[in-house]
């Protein structure tokens, strides 16, 4: 055994003397133990900075958690707005920081042996940095090319230059996406994410990870955009729930600012996604956990997990939808330029809306993340974040002639049969209103004005009724009055209300500055047009209140399965049946026989109204193309309207809308529990 | 045998019970129980070395064992280094009667030292394991130098003493 | 020699001085150091594992006849049920690469499969390793996945020219795809999970963790789900076990998905032999690693 072979020559030292060594001795030790236990952990922080910042970190952290969003569907359960995940492929720029200063002096290295002048030479170090930067991400970038790809046939992404150097200035600390997102149109991203797991390796020093994030999804993409809108991601402390839950944890943790983590969020910017946004975002939920030396979590204090947003209804209809919106984008004038418009198609009874759509339109999937400018330009350029339907003014035209046929009747200016005869055109002080057709129509009666939309009997009522009454008609009906609020327990839908509309009146001349009112401006508001804006859903639910008899629809974009019992307020519309029959036939007829012919379905009567209105578009005059009407004729179920923005004066009311209200019509036509047995 | 050679020899003597350690901690691989010998490998040698053979021994006996092991690479190297140059400065402990407990010491201060450093290289494990596995292993370590090093001790002194290297004299 | 204490400041100073040399050693050489000590250990390894063949052979070699003829009859029989098997599944491929070539799907990477025997095993409340027999000369490469039968091991984390390291499908570090039985999505739609390696926890068996399961996802009444390979990653080949999903799952904050653990299939404490693929062709994480 070692202590008893060999002889034993130690000599043992005694007393306080070796107490005091071994103490001295122990101390040594100790300080040799720190020394080595630095020295092994200096190679660790000297690989990895990242641990260095991890030390220096709050020992409590906060993370703020929002819920999922609720989902979004139409009326049937067809899934409108969904959420999935989002895989990123990020590089942690702190973990590359070295391999970045190397690039950097070997770039000025290489630069200096090229200048004229070496020892004159003076790098640029900030874009000398960037192209530093921008090589190394690409050098791990080729990496992850190789993982992606076949043996011998790699992936070709490229390092995104502009979104590296935004990244920089606003969101250094952070890990940048150099693949924003995995998924390609078209492929299974599944392939992508095995790829990038197995063949990339894992661990602390690796830079190169997968971030999932749970980003909205437009399955339908543009797809009633407008009604939807999009979300946009959170801003910290956004929300009056996240600065109150803030304030809660940092007075029970004793946290600071910088000890909070929000994860990703999305809040609702515009659309149905915004106004209700607090029934969507459901419920932000936390944790607090207290980290170890490492920065690594270690054991949670305090949590409470998020909860999904509710899941909404809407009153759309998918393939009502989808019809209005393809007849919209393949409208053209006569030299074959397509035309922006909106369409929207309504349940009489409830008030639903089924159809509410406008192009050009965007896509909401591309404004989820950090949109990019050019996509916004382009929208921008095509007039696509307007939603015509509910925000859009027009002078309405000759669907105005409705309210001016109502107002002489309710005024018993005019009787549904008085016959009127309509020469040419009307002198109206010393101005000379005309037909729309040279000869005029002579004598007319109401159910002609409608079918063929003469002019002359127009300013003939309206001038009879006068403008006080014409106007107070159309405020009657509604023209007047904030639209679209609907509710969803209780929130009211906002994002949608239209603003603007004018019902003008002498007074409101007057209160404008344009002088007096004229006869001549009588004569103009009888048949839609002078100072007259509305918006074509306002002249939608103007149609519905005349099919249903009633002077108010009120609207919503809200599937309610209980709305079929609601009273939309107003008051009855106030005619004898026998005018209403003439209206209804007028309208009728006038699909049947007259400027409303395109609108006509085999197999659904329907009554409508054109409309050809006249407004100002890039200086010149341009025609407004109107359709509004409701079918079935004889037991009205839906109403519609349809405005297309001509360029020129080549559109028409009934050619250029009309298609659209039929493609409407015909969709719903063909629902289970839509026209199919209203036929 | 060059007296310069010492160290290797040690080695020799000391390595079949590195290997015995790894045929033992197959057989225990069930319970999770780590078999560490390397530190109680060290007293005998040390008596029969110089200070830097002493050192470069430790070394080897490090590098050997960590080689397979996800241990930063060196840490278990510098771990028996440091302690070999404690017990050189403090032979006089290793001669007396209670040298099978400081050998036992030795292995489990080595033990306690070396296997948290596997977290550097192998992930971060969580407080548990350093609240009560780390004393767990390392008293099992110590455990096994007492039970072992009589028999481990007398093997390599018998090696050396047939090289030549007999037990050195304390000033 | 002068007194102890000094000696010790001595010998403490040449290790501080040993220590920052090496710090500053060239990762080269700190490699070349330990690529050197695993092959000095190798024959030895080698040796100890040869010999307690040796040892298992002879104790066979021990048993009586009878003995004999019942295990020789009992395989036998095991032999004729595998063989139907190996016919079946022989018609079952041909069928699978008429339809692959039908709808002219990639091919997965094909494997040259390597047996290989434990040589050394530890598990402690620090680290699970595992070498084998194995290495460079046999034509074992860096990353190769180790199988046991059609369950997973884990993966070559290093190769020595005799022998190998492996890593195993818990330890931190490991990633692999899967899919997770009673998961209804049809076969296209399926949903991926990741494995993952965790830090061990001291004395319990090894596990691994499932992330990123659907947040629809219910384990199948009455057994554990199994997870398997999806052979999308280009590691391993489609339908090998890994592990079977422990119950309880954790939802993630958020809500988006969840996590759970898995046991490993192989019984990683008690192999002896293991199964090395290595790809015909190579596969770019030889390099990446």
């Amino acid at each position: 055994m070692s202590g008893t072979s060999g002889a034993s020559v130690e000599k043992i030292p005694s007393g306080r003397s070796h107490r005091g060594r071994i103490l001295q001795q122990a101390g040594l030790v100790a300080a040799g133990v720190i020394v080595l236990a630095a020295g092994l952990g200096y190679r660790q922080v000297l690989q990895s900075e990242g641990y260095q910042e991890q030390h220096e970190r709050q020992v409590r952290h906060a993370t703020l958690i929002p819920g999922t969003r609720g989902r979004i569907f139409d009326r049937n359960g067809f899934v409108l707005a969904d959420n999935r995940v989002k895989w990123s492929v990020s590089l942690d720029l702190g973990k590359v920081r070295r391999a970045i200063r190397a690039e950097q002096r070997r770039i000025i290295a290489a630069q200096r042996l090229a200048a004229p002048a070496p020892s004159l030479y003076k790098p640029d170090i900030e874009q000398v940095l960037a192209e530093a930067r921008r090589l190394v991400a690409q050098r791990h970038l080729d990496r992850v090319n190789r993982a992606l790809g076949e043996p011998g046939r790699p992936a070709a992404f490229r390092v995104n230059e502009v979104a590296l150097a935004r990244h920089i200035r606003d969101r250094r600390p952070f890990p940048f996406p150099l693949i924003p997102d995995l998924r390609i149109e078209g492929e299974d991203p599944s392939r992508r994410l095995a790829r990038f797991v197995e063949q990339l390796p894992t661990g602390a020093e690796e830079p190169l990870s997968l971030e999932p994030e749970v980003v909205r999804d437009y399955p339908e993409g543009e797809l009633a955009a407008h009604v939807l809108g999009h979300v946009k991601a959170s801003a910290d402390g956004e929300s009056e729930d996240e600065r109150e839950l803030r304030r809660r944890l940092a007075e029970r943790h004793n946290l600071g600012a910088n000890s909070f983590t929000v994860s990703a969020g999305h809040r609702g910017a515009t659309g149905v996604e915004q106004s209700f946004d607090a029934i969507l975002s459901g419920q932000l939920g936390h944790q607090v956990w207290e980290r170890n030396i490492a920065g690594e979590r270690q054991s949670l204090l305090e949590q409470s997990p998020p909860r999904q947003g509710t899941h909404i209804n809407l009153s759309l209809d998918l393939r009502v939808q989808r019809a209005a919106e393809a007849a919209l984008r393949a409208t053209r004038d006569a030299n074959g330029v397509s035309l922006p418009g909106s369409a929207a198609l309504i349940d009489i009874d409830t008030g639903e809306i089924l159809a509410l759509a406008s192009t050009p339109a965007f896509d909401p999937n591309q404004m989820s993340g950090r949109v990019s400018q050019e996509y916004y330009n382009s929208v921008d350029e095509r007039g696509g974040w307007l939603n015509r339907a509910t925000q859009g003014l027009y002078p309405p035209g000759s669907t105005f002639k409705l309210v001016t046929a109502l107002a002489g009747l309710r005024t018993r200016s005019v009787r549904h049969d008085e016959v009127i005869d309509c020469g040419p055109g009307l002198l109206v002080g010393n101005r000379v209103f005309p037909e729309h057709i040279s000869g005029g129509y002579g004598p007319t009666d109401l159910e002609k004005m409608l079918i063929v939309s003469v002019n002359v009997w127009n300013y003939i009522v309206g001038l009879r009724v006068g403008p006080e009454a014409l106007a107070a008609e159309a405020r009657r009906l509604g023209l007047a009055e904030p639209l679209l609020v609907s509710a969803h327990d209780g929130k009211p839908e906002t994002s949608q209300v239209s603003r603007g509309m004018v019902v003008p009146d002498p007074a409101y001349k007057r209160r404008r500055g344009h002088g007096p009112w004229s006869q001549g401006d009588t004569a103009n508001l009888s048949i839609g047009q002078g100072y007259l804006l509305t918006t074509p859903l306002h002249m939608g639910a103007l149609t519905a209140s005349v099919a249903a008899h009633r002077t108010r629809t009120n609207l919503t974009l809200v599937a309610d399965p209980g709305r079929g019992s609601l009273t939309h307020g107003g008051e009855p519309l106030g005619i004898t049946a026998a005018e209403r029959r003439a209206l209804l036939d007028g309208m009728t007829r006038c699909v049947d026989e007259g400027t409303a012919g395109p609108v006509a379905i085999a197999g659904l009567s329907v009554a409508a109204k054109t409309g050809t209105a006249e407004y100002p578009k890039d200086g010149a005059k341009a025609h407004l193309a109107w359709a509004v009407g409701f079918a079935p004729a004889n037991r009205p179920r839906v109403a519609f309207v349809v405005c297309v923005e001509g360029e020129d004066m080549t559109s028409w009311g009934g050619a250029t809308a009309g298609p659209v209200a039929r493609a409407m019509l015909a969709a719903w036509a063909e629902l289970p529990d839509g026209g199919a047995e209203a036929r | 045998m060059t007296p310069s050679l010492g160290w290797l020899v040690a080695l020799a003597a000391s390595y079949p019970w590195l290997l015995a350690g790894d045929l033992l901690g197959d057989l225990l691989a069930p319970w999770h129980l780590l078999v560490f010998l390397p530190g109680l490998l060290l007293s005998t040698p040390l008596l029969r070395l110089r200070p830097w053979q002493a050192l470069l021994f430790a070394a080897c006996l490090g590098l050997a064992y960590e080689s397979r092991r996800p241990l930063p690479h060196g840490s278990a190297a510098f771990v028996l280094m440091a302690l070999a140059a404690v017990l050189q400065a403090n032979r006089h402990l290793l001669v007396r009667r209670r040298a099978h407990l400081v050998a036992a010491a030795a292995n489990l201060a080595a033990c306690a030292l070396v296997v948290p450093l596997a977290s550097l290289d192998h992930g971060v494990v969580g407080w548990g394991a350093w609240l009560w596995a780390l004393p767990v292993q390392a008293a099992f370590a110590g455990l096994l130098g007492l039970v072992l090093h009589p028999l481990a001790g007398s093997f390599q002194a018998a090696l050396l003493d047939r090289a030549g290297f007999p037990q050195l004299a304390e000033p | 020699m002068s007194a102890p204490g000094s000696q010790l400041r001595g010998s403490i100073t040449a290790l501080a001085l040993l220590l920052v040399a090496w710090v500053f050693l060239p990762a080269a050489g700190r490699l070349f150091t330990r690529e050197t000590f695993a092959e000095l250990q190798a024959p030895s390894l080698s040796l100890l594992s040869r010999t307690r063949d040796l040892v298992l052979t002879a104790e066979m070699k021990a048993s009586g006849a009878a003995e004999l003829a019942a295990a020789g009859r009992d395989l036998a029989r095991a032999n004729a049920a595998l063989e139907l098997r190996v016919a079946e599944l022989e018609s079952a491929a041909s069928e699978n690469r008429r339809l692959r070539s039908m709808l002219a799907a990639p091919a997965f990477p094909e494997f040259r499969t390597l047996v290989a025997r434990v040589a050394a095993r530890e598990s402690g409340a620090w680290w699970s390793s595992l070498t084998i027999r194995r290495g460079r000369i046999d034509g074992v490469r860096k990353g190769c996945p180790v199988v046991f039968g059609d369950r997973v091991v884990g993966r070559v984390s290093a190769v020595h020219v005799n022998t190998s390291e492996v890593e195993l499908v818990t330890s931190p570090g490991f990633r692999c795809s899967a899919f997770i039985e009673g998961d209804d999505a049809p076969e296209g739609r399926r949903s991926m999970v990741f494995v993952e390696g965790q830090s061990p926890q001291p004395f319990a068996s090894p596990r691994g963790r499932v992330t990123y399961l659907p947040y629809t996802y219910s384990p199948p009444a009455g057994q554990p789900a199994k997870v398997v390979t999806t052979g999308l990653g280009g590691l391993y080949p489609a339908g090998l076990r890994i592990g079977t999903l422990s119950p309880g799952l954790e939802d993630t904050p958020g809500g988006a998905y969840r996590n759970g653990v898995f046991t490993p299939a192989a019984d990683l404490l008690s192999l002896r032999e293991v199964g090395v693929l290595i790809p015909t062709q190579p596969q770019p994480y030889e390099e990446l690693r």
